[in-house]
């Protein structure tokens, strides 16, 4: 048997390439220009994790296995990073990655819309038939505050001459709140699902009363010509994040034949997408909203722009990213 | 075989306020920087105002997300020296960062992360809800080896009936003696004493003794008798 010495003389101008290669890879900026060559790399790795496992099994000293270590665990950390083109990637994510990882979860996302809109659908139609009602769903603070809001001598939220200014506090406001719900109702979609559902049917409620009060008292061209713009990334958004926290719960409560643990891991894996093309939506949904919502136009213009939105919006979330051939 | 430690809750913890010390500290610059040039002017204020809620909500949901994608590992977990990785080892993607930086909001519940922390002390590897989805673990990285390397003068063959592990502990004694005091080192050796059958040559035997010869005996083991005697010539 090698004594450690001779061993550590056998390998050592080894280990001193491989942690070349690696301080130069280390150190190497992202965006630089890569001039070194780390063909060898990987040879060296495997012939320093067998060095290692012999290390260990002859008995030599600490300081040595312990350096090994560290140099494999560096290595293994270089050899294992996650490369992938910025620009390459966004452009996969939004031309097909993000609406085909949603159609996969159909029913779930099918689920989600039913909590939302049909809370909505229903506590609108409620609300509509008798202010009481929409007095349950929103308290009458909030009845009056958006009664005044929306009313026809109302300009609240457009102050006059200082229009930019308060577009971009807006903005701010629209994508702390509303991406912020987003990502609320997906990942308490953990919790068996109870988060989620909670905050669907809480906002369907909301939303659903608060559009039947405004619209029965005749506050249309406010109302409608405020939300039409925005509504369909926004309230799409919030069902897909829905989607998303579902699968969560979901994984939990059927996994299958796996662990729970695995199932979740799985089914985490495949919402990433799914959340952040909610995100993103909603992002787009805040800038209309803060820009274009606010603006002094006739109804049947926003109205009009407003169905465009939708109907594009459903055409790229069910067509985007489908494969021409295996579709006919 | 790749071996880690994983990092428990209070140091975790730990990592987690001073992160959320340098949030407070970038948002206070922030809202200086945007904040003076409003002076009194009512519509540039509100427009700082806008700005300020972009960047904190940049600040609460992508600050660790960000940083641990990119770098492995958040400013506040690199003082107490952890990372983030999978459950493989390998480096976090930024799928992995977003879960598991994500679902805070669920371990946060009801409040102070009292989820998360039942979550952590009832998983052998500490994960907390966003780790489990993530496949992620935290986890202390790796001290740069000691650059410290034993030697001594003298170089004796250690009995041969010496066991690996009898061996090993030899060695290990001998490399930490390096940052130990004498008084340390003699304590230590006593443990080894019963290894040392033939009585010492010396007429005065002591602790000191007992040192010199397991040092021997490890110089022998690492280096072998030829260098040994090359060195003492």
């Amino acid at each position: 048997m090698l004594n450690q010495r001779a061993f550590e003389q056998q390998f050592e101008t080894d280990w001193a390439q491989l942690d070349d290669s690696l301080n130069s890879l280390e150190s190497a900026k992202p965006w630089a220009k890569k001039d070194v060559d780390n063909s060898k790399l990987p040879t060296l790795y495997a012939a320093l994790c067998q060095q290692h496992a012999l290390a260990i099994s002859r008995g030599y000293s600490p300081a040595l296995t312990n350096r090994l270590h560290a140099l494999i665990t560096r290595a293994h950390h270089q050899l294992y990073k996650h490369r992938g083109h910025v620009i390459q990637r966004t452009v996969q994510f939004f031309g097909g990655g993000f609406p085909r990882a949603l159609r996969e979860q159909r029913t779930l996302f099918a689920i989600s819309c039913l909590l939302f809109f049909g809370t909505s659908l229903i506590c609108g139609a409620l609300a509509a038939y008798s202010t009481d009602l929409a007095d349950l769903f929103m308290g009458s603070k909030q009845r009056f505050a958006l009664e005044s809001m929306y009313g026809p001598e109302s300009d609240s939220f457009r102050p006059e001459g200082k229009e930019d200014a308060s577009n971009l506090l807006m903005f701010g406001f629209y994508i702390m709140n509303n991406i912020g719900i987003d990502f609320r109702v997906f990942a308490s979609g953990i919790l068996f699902c109870v988060g989620s559902i909670f905050f669907m049917v809480f906002n369907g409620i909301h939303i659903g009363a608060a559009a039947g009060h405004l619209t029965s008292i005749g506050y249309n061209e406010r109302f409608w010509g405020f939300v039409a713009g925005h509504s369909a990334p926004e309230l799409i958004a919030l069902c897909v994040s829905g989607t998303a926290g579902l699968m969560l719960g979901m994984a939990l409560i059927k996994p299958g034949r796996q662990t729970r643990r695995l199932s979740l891991m799985r089914a985490a894996k495949k919402s990433v997408p799914i959340i952040v093309g909610a995100g993103l939506m909603t992002l787009l949904a805040a800038f209309i909203e803060a820009y274009w919502s606010s603006k002094e136009l006739s109804l049947s213009i926003k109205l009009s722009v407003g169905a465009v939105i939708w109907i594009l919006m459903v055409a790229y979330l069910a067509f985007a990213g489908r494969n021409p051939k295996r579709h006919g | 075989m790749l071996q880690f430690v994983v990092a428990g809750p209070v140091v975790r913890g730990m990592a987690w306020l001073v992160d959320g010390l340098i949030r407070l500290v970038i948002l206070i610059i922030f809202f200086i920087i945007v904040g003076i040039p409003g002076g009194g002017e009512s519509r540039d204020v509100s427009a700082s105002i806008g700005l300020f809620l972009i960047a904190q909500f940049l600040l609460n949901w992508f600050y660790t997300t960000i940083f641990e994608a990119a770098t492995g590992t958040t400013p506040g977990k690199k003082l107490f020296n952890l990372w983030v990785v999978h459950d493989n080892a390998t480096p976090i993607t930024f799928s992995g960062a977003l879960i598991r930086n994500f679902l805070r909001v669920a371990d946060y519940l009801p409040f102070t992360y009292v989820t998360g922390l039942i979550t952590m002390l009832l998983d052998t590897r500490f994960r907390r809800l966003g780790d489990l989805a993530a496949g992620t673990l935290v986890i202390y990285r790796d001290k740069a080896p000691s650059t410290i390397t034993f030697t001594h003068e003298l170089s004796v063959p250690p009995p041969e009936w010496l066991s690996l592990r009898e061996r090993q502990a030899i060695v290990e004694f001998a490399e930490r003696s390096v940052s130990l005091s004498v008084e340390r080192q003699q304590e230590l050796a006593q443990i080894l004493e019963h290894l040392i059958e033939e009585p010492t040559p010396t007429p005065t035997a002591t602790a000191t003794d007992s040192v010199d010869i397991l040092k021997s005996w490890a110089q022998w083991i690492l280096r072998g008798q030829a260098d040994a005697q090359s060195a003492s010539v």
